[in-house]
């Protein structure tokens, strides 16, 4: 029977996709091409960009529940 | 004769814009009068002939009228979200971001192989530490074999 992802494995695929898609933009950026790099090379860049997503994600969050909680961060 | 001109302009445009609307908002209008007058017709048959029914055909007739009211409502919140997706600009985004996915997998799968393929299966991915680690301990592995 195949296995239905549930959200968490859909969210993780995003989030990969994403730092993939980032990865692309900074090889580019960089004046390269992902060719140019090999597997594990490619792995540590993309793994970087999901480590800064999460913790943009994470700053957003806590900026989310300081403004629900009426946190006022301006004084 | 640039009054008229005006006019014209002005009332094409808003029809072009709003002819759903104005067609959807007709039509309320036309049931509701419709209403109002079998409703009246009613009224002066009951009190023709004495019929005990007057009080229930206004309930009907409110209930008819709040229905309507009802429809129209969910007619226009339909009408608005499917008139902000749609013009030239969105149907033009949709073309081109068609062509763009169409290329890319094309691209992707013939000339150039997606070098992140084995990266996008991965369950979690390797900092450079973790490489740096791992290497350190296959060497130490070779060498503690190379002792023995």
């Amino acid at each position: 029977m195949k296995r239905i992802p549930n959200l968490k494995d859909k969210l993780n695929q995003k989030i990969r996709d994403k730092a993939i898609s980032r990865a692309k933009t900074r090889i580019v950026l960089a004046g390269k091409v992902p060719e140019d790099f090999n597997e594990e090379q490619l792995e540590v860049i993309v793994k970087e960009e999901e480590e800064k997503i999460l913790s943009g994600a994470k700053e957003k969050g806590l900026l989310v529940l300081a403004s629900l909680l009426g946190l006022s961060l301006w004084g | 004769m640039f009054n008229q001109l005006l006019k014209w302009t002005l009332l094409i445009s808003i029809w072009r814009k709003y002819k759903q609307h104005i067609g959807i908002t007709i039509a309320l209008i036309l049931a509701l009068m419709l209403t109002s007058f079998l409703h009246q017709d009613f009224v002066n048959y009951s009190l023709a002939a004495n019929n005990d029914s007057l009080g229930l055909s206004y309930v009907i007739k409110w209930l008819v009228y709040l229905g309507l009211v009802t429809v129209y409502w969910f007619s226009v919140t339909k009408v608005k979200s499917k008139s902000d997706k749609d013009s030239d600009l969105h149907r033009k985004m949709k073309v081109a971001k068609e062509q763009t996915v169409n290329q890319s997998a094309n691209m992707t799968s013939e000339n150039h192989p997606d070098p992140f393929a084995n990266i996008r299966e991965k369950k979690s991915l390797r900092s450079k530490a973790d490489f740096f680690i791992e290497k350190a301990e296959i060497e130490k592995a070779k060498k503690s074999a190379g002792k023995e």
